[in-house]
């Protein structure tokens, strides 16, 4: 039953999760070559959205400038009339940019891709992957690249064309939002070996993302009517979408079928498999896998998923010998030798929304008595509060790609609590407790599950918005707090996994507040001295039960996360 | 008598039984890529299991278990099942050795016997598919197998017979290698002008003397030419045209080489050699083959002796069985008689003739005319090579003979090697 639900959600999780082509070879290595990033200024008006392609440009290349390419850059001769060509469009054009790549920069590649050293260098970290038995490896002549090789060699190089066609920003409340559309155009150059070369579109990897920088506006009316909001602001909303832009193109552009990894399961030992790719291609700590073997159908033969690994050690060899890098199947049934395993690439971000009870609170209901301006007291709450009903948002990253430390994640979530209690006659709407905790959290895995530890630190803020007769009441009452969390997950998909946890956390006095009464306001240096907020313990131990999401691309979960909190 | 027939019957039935019970793989599909060396072969076979289980799902778990496992045994089986019985020059040719074999062959497949001739195997298979619903498997698996100690293997078994006893009896073959030359070319500056040429010939001749095969070189030829000029030329009897010849079929087989050159996409070249096998004695053809390279720029010389190496080895397999087949008519000589002009005349010349022909086949197994005129008679003849184990035991048989039994002429030896009796008559 179990293997049953395992194979549905794996179905439904793949469900438009992986674009087509599977691969039965080895990963190919591709040869790229970069143009500057085309800009358009359609949806500009601001003049403080300056934008500097030079140094977007820079960013790009070192995320695009991954292991698994040999790169090749085109001579800046080329690459003049090429963007001189390309700036006196109005409009970004994907036929137009092929032919301008056709008549600017396709000799220019051919020319590289034909210079015998490039090509000895391109083959000899390519043949690092074969095992050589025939008459030219006997007479250590491997590096005598045969017509099969120089097919690859002239067929596997690439042109990429990041391009932005818009750009826009919105002011919201407290916030302003900036909007970057674009992504890159790939070509591929094809080569018939008897002099006929064209530049072929072959992919458009695009993204949409979104970057938030705040401001605060000023209390007086006047002068918030009168308040310009500073170009910093903007260039820094600017900044954040371009800096998640640029990172989620490098996770699609890694999801490609031209450019994923691919390697071939060499030996199995129980649930551990060897697999011939390793640092030199790119590979990482905790990088996601899937399984396939050819199964031999009514209508033909076709590649079938088998299972989900992650990477648990990677192979260090570099230059050009062989590097074995080992894996663990997380899902699916073992299986021997033979099959391949095809990069699984995500961005590495992991979601987690939660449904959970708190308990051990401590919301006495006097220290929610609000005293009026004219002295009079108002109490919200009609009974002391112990414990609240909420839903959690958790994001966490893998650091293991960088601290070599496998299943090492740093978190953030967001909570939002309603607390169990029933507030004052007269008094409408309910308290409710936010929370914003980081920290670090470790997995350790058996097969399909782990359990995880985690530590925190952040703080609870407890709030009210309501109303008492046609007065509006506000409060907010904030404090400092640090948690340790014990978890357990089990994996239903390679992107899905269900999750339940316990959390224990402390906190310290309230630090800070306020509230309002109508158009009155007390703030946090008028109620500390107060009984107001005293004795509000926002500790407590909570458990939930929810999902774990791993993120295949940065949109939308993220985009709603940022909106959200 | 009756004993005797029950114990061969007995044997047969044996034999018979145990082709029963022979160990055959399933697949027994593999494709020969390319000769590595002159010893080892790269073979692509394919490997199949079925599952023994009854239920689909353990027919799944047992393929996963042991299928790959299984699988690639049988590949290992069908690499060697088809050096053995399949391809243009299989190793076993007979029925008497398939049956041979069939009685070891269980032994033979084991994986301590096979490991002994794989010297080499990918270490992972190419393709792995999973067929009939996941409850067979099937593999390509490539291997490099050293077909030299596979057939020495087989020798000791007794499956095939030793060419050690072969040559032995036959002595050695000699063999000589020249380029093919055209009309009034030769091959001898052919291979001095030709750099290509010169390296297939090196190449043809190490592959050679590594099987022991013994290999005239041209180059040594035109030394022993000049030297032996020098002496006719001491004794004032000028060219001789019977030395030449002599030299000429002094191997006992020759064979001759082309290599011709292709231009194929991305600037590549891929040379084909086409490698021919005579029998130097009659010029017939035992074999011809061409073996190709991959086509890769550059490398030239590379690319030769891949195309040798893919060629030599079926040539040299057709030499193996012309020569065979050769051990049993016997020991083959080219026997040719020069005929003076007059000293004989018509009625002598007949009569005379007839006495040559008559010893010449009282004395061999088999005579073959191949051209008989008033000034020469050409025959091939085989003889047994235990009574005449050198070619001038042959020549005294001849001499003696005839002789004896005529008396208008006597015979003179002119010039002999090991293929070749020239004798002339003279007047007495």
């Amino acid at each position: 039953m179990k293997n049953l639900i395992a194979v549905m959600m794996l179905g439904f999780l793949f469900a438009g999760q992986f674009s087509g082509q599977v691969f039965a070879n080895d990963y190919q290595r591709k040869s790229i070559s970069q143009v500057q990033v085309l800009v358009s200024n359609n949806g500009v008006s601001s003049k403080n959205a300056s934008l500097s392609a030079s140094l977007l440009d820079a960013q790009l290349t070192s995320k695009l400038n991954l292991p698994r390419f040999d790169i090749n850059p085109i001579p800046d001769a080329a690459l003049t009339s090429f963007n001189q060509a390309v700036s006196e469009w109005s409009e970004l054009d994907s036929q137009q940019i092929q032919r301008a790549i056709s008549q600017y920069l396709q000799p220019e590649l051919s020319r590289i891709l034909n210079d015998p050293l490039v090509q000895q260098r391109r083959m000899g970290r390519q043949n690092a992957q074969e095992n050589k038995m025939d008459l030219a490896s006997t007479k250590g002549q491997s590096s005598g690249m045969v017509l099969s090789d120089y097919e690859w060699l002239m067929n596997a190089a690439f042109v990429a064309v990041p391009y932005i066609k818009e750009r826009s920003f919105s002011v919201l409340t407290e916030d302003v939002e900036c909007v970057v559309d674009g992504g890159i155009l790939w070509y591929q150059f094809q080569d018939d070996g008897q002099g006929n070369q064209m530049m072929v579109l072959v992919a458009d990897t695009q993204s949409t993302m979104k970057g938030y920088s705040s401001f605060k506006l000023p209390k007086d009316k006047k002068k918030r009517r009168q308040y310009n909001i500073p170009s910093s602001v903007y260039r820094k909303a600017q900044d954040k979408a371009l800096r998640i832009w640029i990172t989620d193109l490098s996770v699609k552009v890694r999801q490609l079928p031209q450019f994923r990894l691919s390697g071939t399961v060499l030996s199995v030992q129980g649930r551990v498999y060897d697999m011939n790719l390793g640092v030199k291609d790119g590979v990482k700590m905790d990088d996601s896998f899937l399984l396939y073997e050819m199964v031999e159908t009514s209508k033909g033969i076709y590649p079938k998923r088998k299972g989900y690994l992650q990477v648990l050690q990677v192979g260090q060899v570099e230059g050009e010998t062989q590097s074995v890098s080992r894996l663990v199947q997380r899902l699916g049934q073992t299986r021997g030798a033979g099959g391949w395993l095809e990069e699984y690439a995500r961005t590495g971000l992991d979601f987690q929304p939660v449904f959970l009870k708190k308990e051990g609170l401590s919301v006495p209901y006097q220290s929610l008595i609000l005293t009026e301006r004219n002295g009079g007291l108002l109490p919200i709450l009609n009974s002391d509060v112990s414990r609240g009903y909420g839903v959690m948002g958790r994001l966490s990253y893998n650091l293991a790609p960088w601290v070599n430390v496998s299943q090492l994640f740093v978190y953030l979530r967001g909570q939002s609590l309603v607390l169990d209690a029933s507030v004052s006659e007269g008094v409408s709407g309910i308290p409710y407790l936010r929370s914003a905790y980081g920290g670090l959290i470790k997995k350790w895995w058996w097969r399909g599950q782990n359990v995880y530890l985690g530590v925190g630190l952040g703080s609870d803020e407890l709030r009210f918005k309501g109303s008492l007769g046609a007065k509006s009441i506000e409060l907010k009452a904030r404090s400092l707090g640090a948690s340790i969390l014990l978890g357990a997950e089990r994996l239903l998909g390679p992107n899905l996994s269900l999750s339940a946890y316990a959390a224990w956390q402390a906190n310290l006095a309230v630090t800070g507040g306020h509230y309002h009464i109508g158009d009155d306001r007390w703030d946090w240096s008028d109620i500390k001295e107060t009984s107001t907020f005293s004795d509000l313990k926002l500790g407590g131990a909570s458990i939930g039960f929810g999902l774990n999401y791993s993120i295949s691309s940065f949109s939308g979960v993220v985009n709603a996360f940022s909106i959200v909190f | 008598m009756r004993i005797i027939n029950v114990f061969r019957i007995g044997c047969v039935l044996l034999m018979l039984g145990s082709a029963v019970h022979a160990v055959v793989p399933i697949a027994k599909q593999a494709v020969l890529q390319e000769a590595a060396s002159s010893s080892e072969v790269v073979v692509l076979a394919t490997g199949i299991y079925h599952t023994q289980g009854t239920k689909a799902w353990t027919k799944k778990r047992d393929v996963r278990k042991n299928g790959l496992k299984n699988a690639l045994l049988d590949a290992k089986r069908s690499a060697l099942y088809v050096l053995l019985f399949s391809g243009t020059d299989p190793l076993l040719q007979t029925k008497d050795s398939e049956l041979r074999f069939s009685a070891i062959s269980e032994m033979f497949y084991s994986s301590s016997v096979m490991s002994d001739f794989i010297v080499f195997e990918g270490r992972s298979p190419k393709e792995k598919i999973l067929m009939n619903n996941e409850t067979s498997l099937k593999v390509l698996l490539e291997l490099r197998i050293n077909r030299e100690r596979l057939r020495s293997y087989l020798e000791e078994q007794g499956v095939l017979e030793k060419r050690e006893s072969l040559v032995e009896k036959m002595g050695r073959p000699m063999l000589m290698v020249l380029p093919q030359a055209k009309g009034e070319q030769s091959p001898l500056a052919l291979l001095s002008q030709d750099e290509n040429l010169g390296h297939a010939a090196g190449v043809i001749q190490s592959a050679l003397t590594s099987r022991q095969y013994e290999v005239v070189l041209p180059d040594q030829i035109k030394m022993i030419q000049e030297l032996s000029s020098g002496q006719y030329q001491l004794s004032d009897s000028g060219v001789d045209m019977s030395y030449q010849l002599a030299m000429s079929v002094g191997s006992d087989l020759y064979l001759d080489y082309q290599v011709t050159q292709s231009e194929s996409d991305y600037d590549t070249q891929q040379f084909a050699v086409s490698i021919r096998a005579f029998e130097t004695t009659t010029g017939r053809l035992l074999g011809a083959e061409t073996g190709y390279s991959e086509m890769r720029k550059g490398a030239d010389f590379l690319s030769i002796e891949e195309a040798v190496q893919n060629s030599l080895d079926q040539v040299l397999s057709r030499i193996m069985n012309y020569w065979k087949t050769d051990l049993v008519k016997g020991g083959q000589y080219k026997v040719l008689v020069r005929i003076p002009d007059n000293i004989f005349d018509r009625s002598e010349l007949e009569q005379v003739q007839d006495s040559m022909l008559d010893v010449l086949s009282s004395m061999s197994n088999y005579t073959k005319e191949s051209l008989i005129t008033n000034a020469t008679m050409d025959l091939i003849i085989w003889c047994d090579v235990d009574r005449y184990s050198t070619p001038r035991k042959v020549y005294r048989a001849i001499r003696d003979q005839f002789n004896l039994v005529n008396n208008r002429a006597r015979l003179v030896l002119v010039n002999q090697n090991r293929k070749l009796v020239l004798m002339t008559l003279e007047a007495i």
